[in-house]
């Protein structure tokens, strides 16, 4: 660190984006009489290849030790120039990025002198940034070669058989007895309408099969800790009162048990046993008691039910696994908006007035009427049917708890709904209230053609209210056909609220365990919106479907693909390079408050014993340098590598010396 | 088993129109060729002659139609239309709404709705084979321009009128004019 600085200053002309607000010749010259700097020059792109090797052939030329890149945000070409640092025999490191363009040229553009002063401002403090910068060495750290799926709905099925089928050990865990997710209540698929269980089940049953997926169900994560690379996690088996290997799914449980409730799967609509599976093509088909109803009566063991096979055992306790991998994939998918919250549309007043997925299971060929429609007040058949489109989407009522992005689903479904119901009921007329139809994937915009050539009705307009006779339930619905300008009320024979897709409850806890973040949507942070829809800012944890954002089967599918290709990289690589940037605790200065273990925000931090004495000490892979530690460290014994103290302050004092 | 219905406060005066799911497939099948396929963009509107001109409005004529509302056959601005086929020609969803208007009108001059303007234009087809006859004036210019001061139609052969007549009558306008005139009296 004696060793004479000679930075090197290089000035990005971004095309006009820069060059074109302020004049970088002359920051040049001003560059040239910053101490340290040996060099400075300009050019019109710098993160292009000539501008690259300028870099590289002037570190040569005039001996540097040190490079300044005066052009965009380093979250665009720190990586770019780092490399070409790198290439000029130069420690990475040693480079630093003083950002003109968003910071500067283009929030200034109007007072263009004032951006010049700033520019020279910036510069300033990059350059003696640069002269207090240290050489760092990246770490690797070897990858487990395993990988857990949390979910087990389409994404987390399709994410599974990806990774299984690219030869890694996957844990997937499924908190529901049987794997499936929402997918499987669907009766058809939009716009080709194959059968929803009938494409599904055989990828359920890939999933049993595959040697390298170990599926474990009625479980749910209870504790993650690690790093990429290395995670060990927590699973907890809820207790079946069953044991799976013993259970051959032969039903006579079932058939025995004389306790009735409602079957979550049929949101309600068919009752089940205690003793149950939630669908007759669950995966696995093993068989759960649910203890909360069950009255212990004992027919389920009895010699006319399990008898001999004695799978069951009301004292099973739950387990706990622990496993090790490498990379996760969340992928806990969605909840549908309690739509009982808009008074106005009558959910849970009136009969007849039912939610999607309700709709879902009353047409579905297993639900509860075998496919044949009726409406629940008396069992008739429906004539006349209102779809109450972006029910809760759409919307900026907080209060109801509406959410204001669109759903991305409901549009077709509805559609989908609207074309059953026709191919069922002869002369069945369905009102589609809408406000746009968003017929976006490939094939929809046909598909919503097509329906309209069915006889489907489309009223551009949103649901105001909707009111009930008592007598017939027959249901009237107040909207404004707004291509009219006309307000209606028609009288229909049953309604379905398109209710929105919301955020998992049951994400919040494995966001938390793996520090994730949210969007502003309530939906789980992407690491980038467009090139990065798949990672998130925890190295090693990938998304998959519904749980970063309302999306349709096929981007689903899609995206769960995306997530496991993404989460084979590491563990195909078999290590992971750290970024230096981490914080270090000096343990001769640290007295062991602690202070820095509550507050750091990636769980990074943690006290150990060093020499007798209780330090704190810091995990490099999971630290993100975010620098809170070291802010916080009453004794100043934490360094944070890359943005010491030394170095921010000789940027405060270069600053200064401006004024 | 449930009946639908539209009540309209704009349209109180007609009383409680019932929404008739059935009009838009008649309209089709009298040759308003995928007018069921609307999808409301406004294309027809924009392209109309007669939307700068006048209250036609060949969108809200189209929504009317697949809505069901029987009272657009009392809209008089169904005979406004020219039939020059510009809508028809530009529509994405190749809807041919001229047709489906003209369908329209031969469902409003069924149920009696036809504007008395035009049942006084069909007394002149009936007399002269002509909506609009030759004028004085008209014979003067057409002297003037060298031509004879009839066209080569009925005004000059007048013995086809009484074929006019079979037209009208087979067609049933003529008993739909006088029942209309003996309403109208």
């Amino acid at each position: 660190m004696d060793e004479e600085k000679r930075i090197g200053v290089f000035v990005c002309h971004c095309g006009t984006n820069i060059a074109g607000v302020i004049n970088v010749k002359e920051l040049v010259e001003y560059a040239k009489t910053l101490p340290h700097v040996a060099h400075a020059e300009d050019y019109t792109y710098m993160c292009s290849t000539p501008g690259q090797s300028m870099i590289k052939d002037r570190i040569k030329e005039f001996n540097l030790n040190g490079t300044v890149v005066a052009a965009c945000s380093p979250r665009l070409h720190e990586p770019t120039f780092r490399k070409a640092t790198e290439e000029g025999g130069v420690n990475s490191f040693l480079f630093t990025m003083s950002n003109i363009r968003e910071q500067d040229t283009w929030v200034h553009m109007e007072e263009p002198e004032k951006a010049m002063e700033k520019a020279k401002d910036l510069v300033r403090m990059e350059v003696a940034r640069a002269s207090k910068l240290e050489p760092l060495t990246p770490k690797t750290v070897p990858v487990e070669k395993a990988a857990l799926v949390i979910g087990a709905g389409i994404a987390g099925i399709q994410a599974s058989l990806e990774l299984a089928d690219a030869g890694i050990k996957t844990y997937l865990v499924e908190k529901e007895p049987s794997i499936g997710g929402m997918m499987s209540r669907l009766d058809k698929t939009f716009p080709t309408l194959d059968c929803s269980q009938c494409i599904l089940t055989p990828k359920m049953v890939d999933v049993e099969r595959n040697p390298n997926i170990e599926l474990m169900t009625y479980s749910e994560v209870e504790g993650i800790s690690g790093y990429i690379g290395n995670f060990d996690v927590t699973i907890r088996k809820k207790s079946r009162y069953v044991y799976e290997d013993k259970c051959n799914g032969c039903g006579k449980c079932q058939e025995v048990c004389p306790v009735s409730r409602p079957n979550e799967f049929d949101l309600g609509l068919q009752p089940r046993k205690a003793a149950y599976v939630p669908f007759p093509q669950a995966v696995p088909l093993k068989f759960t008691i649910d203890m909360d109803s069950c009255i212990k009566c004992d027919l389920c063991k009895g010699e006319e039910a399990c008898g001999e096979l004695e799978a069951i055992d009301f004292d099973k306790p739950d387990e706990l696994i622990t496993v090790k991998v490498g990379t996760i994939i969340v992928a806990t998918g969605f909840d549908m908006y309690d739509v009982e919250r808009k008074e106005e549309w009558g959910y849970k007043v009136f009969d007849n007035v039912v939610t999607g997925i309700e709709f879902e299971r009353l047409i579905g060929a297993s639900g509860p009427t075998g496919g044949k429609v009726i409406r629940p007040s008396d069992g008739k058949t429906p004539k006349t049917v209102g779809f109450v489109l972006c029910a809760g989407s759409r919307d900026q009522d907080e209060e109801d708890g509406a959410k204001p992005y669109c759903s991305r689903v409901c549009c077709m479904y509805s559609l989908k709904h609207a074309h059953q119901l026709i191919e069922k009921i002869p002369g069945v007329v369905p009102y589609l209230f809408y406000m746009d139809i968003r017929s976006f994937g490939k094939a929809y915009e046909e598909f919503y053609y097509r329906i309209q050539r069915e006889g489907g009705k489309f009223i551009r307009g949103r649901v105001a209210r909707i009111t009930e006779d008592p007598v017939t339930k027959n249901l009237f619905v107040t909207a404004e056909d707004t291509l009219l300008g006309a307000p209606l009320e028609m009288e229909l024979d049953m309604v379905v609220l398109a209710n929105a897709v919301v955020p998992a409850e049951s994400t919040q806890k494995i966001k938390s365990l793996l520090t994730l973040s949210n969007s502003p949507d309530g939906f789980l942070l992407e690491a980038h919106p467009k090139l990065n829809p798949m990672s998130t800012t925890t190295d090693g944890v990938f998304l998959a479907g519904m749980c970063q954002g309302p999306r349709d089967i096929p981007d689903v599918v899609a995206h769960a693909a995306a997530a496991a290709a993404a989460a084979s990289i590491p563990i195909h690589r078999g290590s992971v390079t750290l970024e230096p940037i981490y914080a270090i605790v000096d343990p001769e200065h640290c007295g062991g408050c602690a202070t820095c273990i509550g507050l750091c925000p990636y769980g990074a931090t943690e006290l150990k014993t060093v020499d007798d004495k209780l330090v704190a000490s810091v995990n490099e892979a999971k630290c993100k340098g975010c620098g809170t530690c070291g802010s916080a460290c009453p004794s100043g014994a934490i360094k944070m590598q890359h943005f010491t103290n030394e170095q921010i302050m000789s940027e405060i004092e270069a600053f200064a010396q401006g004024w | 088993m449930a009946s639908e219905g539209i009540r309209n406060p704009k349209h109180e005066q007609l009383g409680r129109a019932k929404l008739d799911p059935d009009l838009i497939k008649e309209v089709e099948a009298r040759g308003g060729k995928n007018a069921q396929m609307c999808y409301q963009c406004g294309t027809c509107t924009a392209s109309c002659p007669m939307g700068p001109r006048s209250g036609l409005r060949v969108r809200t004529i189209m929504r009317k139609a697949n809505l069901g509302m029987r009272e657009v056959l009392d809209d008089p601005d169904l005979w406004l239309c020219t039939t020059c086929y510009t809508c028809s020609d530009r529509c994405p969803r190749r809807i041919m709404a001229t047709d489906a208007i003209i369908a329209l009108r031969n469902l409003a001059t069924q149920e009696h709705k036809v504007p008395m303007s035009m049942i006084k234009i069909m007394g002149s087809i009936s007399k002269t084979g002509h909506g609009v006859p030759n004028s004085e004036g008209n014979k003067k210019k057409r002297v003037l321009l060298g031509l004879p001061e009839n066209p080569p139609t009925t005004h000059s052969y007048p013995e086809y009128i009484k074929d006019i007549n079979k037209i009208l009558e087979v067609t049933g306008l003529l008993k739909i004019k006088e029942e209309m005139e003996a309403e109208n009296q």
